[in-house]
C-alpha cells in the first residue's frame, strides 16, 4: 500500500523526515504535480496520536518551502500507477486550489467559555417545561456564540482571505473557525487574537498554528 | 480573560506536549486530519481504524479544554469525529 501525505508542484526529492510508521518519504511525480508517498505495509491505518504527528510533520516539512495540499488522514492507494493516475485525473482541480493557497497558511481560531448554568430553579415564563427551557437555553447559546464569532471576525476579516466556522461544537467551545491567512500577516493576526482575548470578557479567544490548509482544500472553498 | 492560550510562535508539530495547550492543539490536529484535506474517497481505500478509540481519547481531551473554563463538565458531543 502507498499511504500519501500531500501534494504540491513537482518535487525533486523528498523530505528527509521519516513517514508514519517509520518508512523513508518518496515523491510520485506527473507532469504538473507531486505527491508525497510512503510504502505502507498495513491495511488499516491505526488512528494514535503519534500517527497523527507524524502526518502533520510531514505535511509541515513541505509547506515550508511551498505551497501545500494536505491530504486527509489515512489516504491510501494500492501502488504507484493508481497515485498518479488520480493526480492525472484531478489535476486541474488541484493545480488550481495549489494556486488559491499560494502564500497563505490556516491559523485555526477558537473560544472556551463557561456555558450558561442551569436555570431550571427559575423558569423563564412561567409553565415551561423542562423541554421548552432546554431549547430556549440553547437558542440563547447559539446567539450569544453567533455574536462572539462576528466581534472576532471583524477584527481578523481584514487580515485573511475567506474562514470557515463552527458554533457550539461544544458547550464549552462557543467557536471554532479556521482563516486563510497570508505570510505577512500572520503576526499581527496573533497579536490581534491576544488582543480580543484580553478585551472580551466572557470567553478565552485563542488561535492555533499556523496550520497546512486542510480547512481549504476543496476546489469550490472561496 | 486572562491566563488565555495563544498558541502561534511555532508550528504545531514543533509545539511542546504538555499541558492544556497541548489538548487544545490536539484537538485542532485531529479535526483537520480527518475532516479535512484532500478526500480521495471513490477511487482509493479509506482504511482508518479505532476511530471509536479516538474518540473516547478525545472525551477526556475535551474534558480536559472545558477545565480551561474552570468546569469540569463531562461533554461528550465532539463534532467531527465521524470516519
Amino acid at each position: 500500500m502507498i499511504y500519501l501525505y500531500a501534494l504540491a508542484e513537482p518535487l525533486s526529492e523528498a523530505p528527509s523526515e521519516r513517514g508514519v510508521d517509520g518508512a523513508p518519504l518518496r515523491v510520485l511525480t506527473t507532469e504538473k504535480l507531486s505527491a508525497v508517498v510512503s510504502d505502507y505495509t498495513s491495511s488499516s491505518v491505526h488512528v494514535e496520536e503519534n500517527m497523527l504527528w507524524g502526518h502533520e510533520r510531514v505535511v509541515e516539512a513541505i509547506m515550508t518551502d511551498r505551497p501545500v495540499l494536505p491530504m486527509r488522514f489515512g489516504s491510501v492507494a494500492p501502488d504507484d500507477a493508481a497515485v498518479r493516475h488520480m493526480l492525472a485525473r484531478r489535476q486541474k482541480e488541484f493545480s488550481a486550489t495549489l494556486r488559491r493557497l499560494t502564500g497563505m497558511v490556516e491559523i485555526g481560531v477558537g473560544a472556551v467559555w463557561q456555558p450558561e448554568t442551569t436555570t431550571a430553579d427559575q423558569p423563564v415564563e412561567p409553565g415551561m417545561g423542562p423541554g421548552s427551557a432546554y431549547l430556549l437555553r440553547r437558542s440563547g447559546s447559539y446567539r450569544r456564540a453567533r455574536s462572539l464569532l462576528e466581534r472576532v471576525d471583524r477584527v481578523l476579516a481584514e487580515l485573511s482571505k475567506t474562514r470557515v466556522d463552527r458554533l457550539l461544537k461544544s458547550p464549552t467551545l462557543p467557536v471554532s473557525a479556521a482563516y486563510l491567512v497570508p505570510h505577512r500577516n500572520v503576526h499581527t493576526f496573533t497579536d490581534r487574537v491576544a488582543e480580543l482575548d484580553a478585551e472580551i470578557e466572557d470567553a478565552q479567544v485563542f488561535c492555533t498554528g499556523p496550520w497546512p490548509p486542510y480547512s481549504f482544500t476543496r476546489a469550490q472553498a472561496s | 480573560m486572562s491566563e488565555r492560550a495563544v498558541l502561534t510562535g511555532t508550528t504545531p508539530a514543533a509545539m511542546p506536549r504538555t499541558g492544556p495547550e497541548r489538548d487544545i492543539t490536539l484537538l485542532e490536529l485531529v479535526d483537520r486530519l480527518l475532516e479535512g484535506g484532500v478526500s480521495i474517497h471513490g477511487d482509493m481505500t479509506l482504511a482508518v481504524a479505532d476511530i471509536d478509540l479516538l474518540r473516547i481519547g478525545l472525551r477526556v481531551v475535551v474534558a480536559s479544554v472545558d477545565s480551561l473554563s474552570d468546569r469540569a463538565e463531562d461533554v461528550s458531543i465532539v463534532g467531527g469525529t465521524k470516519p
